[in-house]
């Protein structure tokens, strides 16, 4: 009995390359975080701008973000990934940024607050920060940006329980088991939440883009 | 099953999460169902979407703001101060929390002052709050207490004269002392409150009593006089050609008048007025006392005690004398072996050009 509730207590053994880098934090390594910094910049900001979808947010989001975590990286006990542990304070981060979003968006109601996706503010619209994709014709390339832009749109209008969990599962390709640690919830309910969000979108989809498939 | 519970099953379905009877069902209804064969084509098509999507490249200035911000987390000293004086709405409650601070002080200030003002004035007496506030009536109109006149009319006081000698006005106005009167007016007397060790700072004065002198005293205050000291002469002077309707405030005795004591039926006749001695003239004026004064007297000297002195105010035998400092402790053992303690003995703080110390023992008259 004695030794089931120790093993309950011993975190379970997670391989994570980060560890090292993270215990070099812990002990006040400055450096050592700018290493992490390094490795996880762009999946967080990825996450934060698919959540918010304007790109300047989303990298004050992460700004943010990472500041929490280096505030906070003493209270990590390693019990899942670092990368998982920063995925849920970016999610926690960019959920607030929304709120104040939308407060701000109410009081100001201005169009130009909020710019269309292929108006040049968000990450696609600036040529600078996309990941140029030389294949494509010109052509292509503005049909394929149109499209990611109105789905970016239809992401933006999904539920918020929903909107962050099909970002960390369909595009971020977080497992099951991660994004139940990242909201510490049953991986059950990250599945059955991820289904509704998927036909949300799909219906989303449908009535904004039409015919897509 | 219905082609709405078809397609919430679908994303299980593609995932390949439902039970292997569950996924026939699916399979069955696809197979005659073109609405949810296009649903699940929409699915699947989304999916690739969203797993296309193009990535965003952090600028490269992110981790170099994010870095800065850290280090400036890990400089404590710099980062305090800043946050601490820059934004406003720390500023502000700062700003009010230190005049707030700066008020108490300055009013505390102003309280020590005022105190001070009082110990460096000739006399302090404190007197009991009704003969305080009777007295202090008397100083002038910015003492006005209205409490006042509830208090009962102090009896006229005499001043203190010279053994033999009994002013007019003072057997004109003599009375026997008012039994419910506890404090006469005309205490000519440090009264002390219970100081025992002397609070340095005067506050036992501050909160029982009050500065009172005669005009004449509080126009030349004497700096240096030790708080609880016997009365200057100039005040006795000033006393005594004193008009007798006009009470005066303080009729102290004076250490270096050697004249004769007023004889016991002057001194009854002068009712609450005081009658002092000097030392040198102690026993006659302890004629027909009480054994008890006298031996207290007789202890006051043992521990050579000097200026002691004797007056009777308000059924009270009143016996001030100054002792070397290291013969208090000693006396203060004596009288409490005699049941002399409490508000009885008062100590003051040791005159800094004698180095002597005031005491005042008060016990009933008929002791």
């Amino acid at each position: 009995m004695e030794a089931s509730n120790s093993l309950k207590e011993q975190p379970p053994i997670i391989e994570d390359d980060d560890l090292e880098t993270v215990l070099l934090c812990q002990k006040g390594d400055v450096e050592a975080f700018g290493v992490l910094v390094d490795r996880h910049q762009k999946k967080m900001l990825n996450v934060a701008y698919r959540m918010i979808g304007d790109y300047e947010e989303a990298c004050d989001v992460v700004q943010e973000a990472f500041l929490a975590a280096f505030r906070s990286v003493a209270k990590f006990r390693r019990e899942a990934r670092f990368s998982t542990w920063l995925y849920g304070i970016v999610v926690n981060c960019a959920k607030n940024r929304l709120i104040e979003l939308k407060q701000r968006k109410a009081r100001v109601r201005s169009e130009d607050f909020f710019p269309e996706a292929s108006s040049g503010k968000e990450g696609y619209g600036c040529g600078c920060q996309a990941e140029p994709l030389q294949e494509d014709s010109v052509q292509e390339r503005l049909e394929k940006k149109e499209l990611e832009a109105r789905v970016q749109e239809c992401i933006g209008l999904l539920d918020d329980g929903y909107r962050e969990i099909l970002v960390l599962r369909d595009i971020q390709g977080l497992s099951y088991g991660e994004i139940a640690d990242v909201f510490k919830i049953p991986p059950g309910t990250v599945r059955s939440r991820l289904f509704r969000a998927r036909n949300s979108l799909k219906d989303l989809m449908r009535s904004r883009i039409g015919d897509f498939s | 099953m219905t082609c709405r519970d078809i397609e919430d099953s679908l994303p299980a379905y593609l995932e390949g999460l439902l039970s292997p009877e569950e996924s026939a069902r699916v399979r069955d209804h696809l197979a005659s169902c073109p609405q949810c064969r296009k649903a699940i084509a929409d699915l699947e098509r989304m999916g690739t979407i969203l797993s296309g999507l193009e990535e965003v490249t952090p600028p490269p200035w992110l981790k170099q703001r994010i870095m800065t911000r850290v280090r400036d987390e890990v400089q404590p000293e710099k980062g305090f101060f800043r946050r601490l004086f820059s934004p406003l709405h720390l500023k502000i409650p700062l700003s009010t929390a230190a005049l707030l601070i700066i008020s108490v002080l300055a009013f505390q200030v102003y309280r020590t002052q005022e105190t001070q003002f009082h110990r460096d004035g000739d006399l302090h007496v404190a007197l009991p709050k009704p003969a305080l506030e009777r007295s202090m009536g008397t100083q002038g109109p910015h003492r006005k207490d209205h409490s006042r006149a509830a208090i009962p009319p102090a009896p006229a006081v005499g001043p203190s004269v010279p053994r033999g000698t009994t002013p007019p006005s003072a057997a004109k106005s003599a009375k026997s002392p008012q039994p419910g009167l506890v404090q006469p007016t005309d205490q000519s007397a440090l009264r002390l409150e219970q100081a025992s060790p002397p609070r340095p700072d005067g506050e036992g004065m501050r909160d029982s009593g009050k500065h009172l002198s005669g005009e004449e005293d509080a126009a030349k205050p004497r700096k240096g006089a030790v708080a609880l000291a016997p009365l200057p002469l100039e005040t006795l002077e000033s006393v005594g050609s004193r008009k007798a309707e006009e009470p005066p405030v303080f009729a102290a005795p004076r250490p270096s008048l050697s004249g004769a004591l007023s004889p016991p039926m002057a001194r009854k006749k002068s009712g609450d007025g005081e009658n002092t001695s000097d030392s040198a003239v102690t026993d006659s004026g302890l004629r027909g006392k009480s054994a008890s004064t006298a031996e207290i007297i007789s202890l006051l000297r043992q521990f050579d005690a000097s200026r002691i002195e004797r007056r009777t105010s308000g059924g009270m035998e009143i016996l001030t004398a100054e002792l070397p400092p290291r013969q208090v402790q000693a006396l203060l053992q004596r009288l409490t072996g005699l049941g002399i303690t409490g508000r009885a003995v008062s100590i003051g703080t040791a005159d800094s050009r004698a180095g002597m110390v005031p005491v005042r023992i008060e016990v009933p008259a008929n002791r």
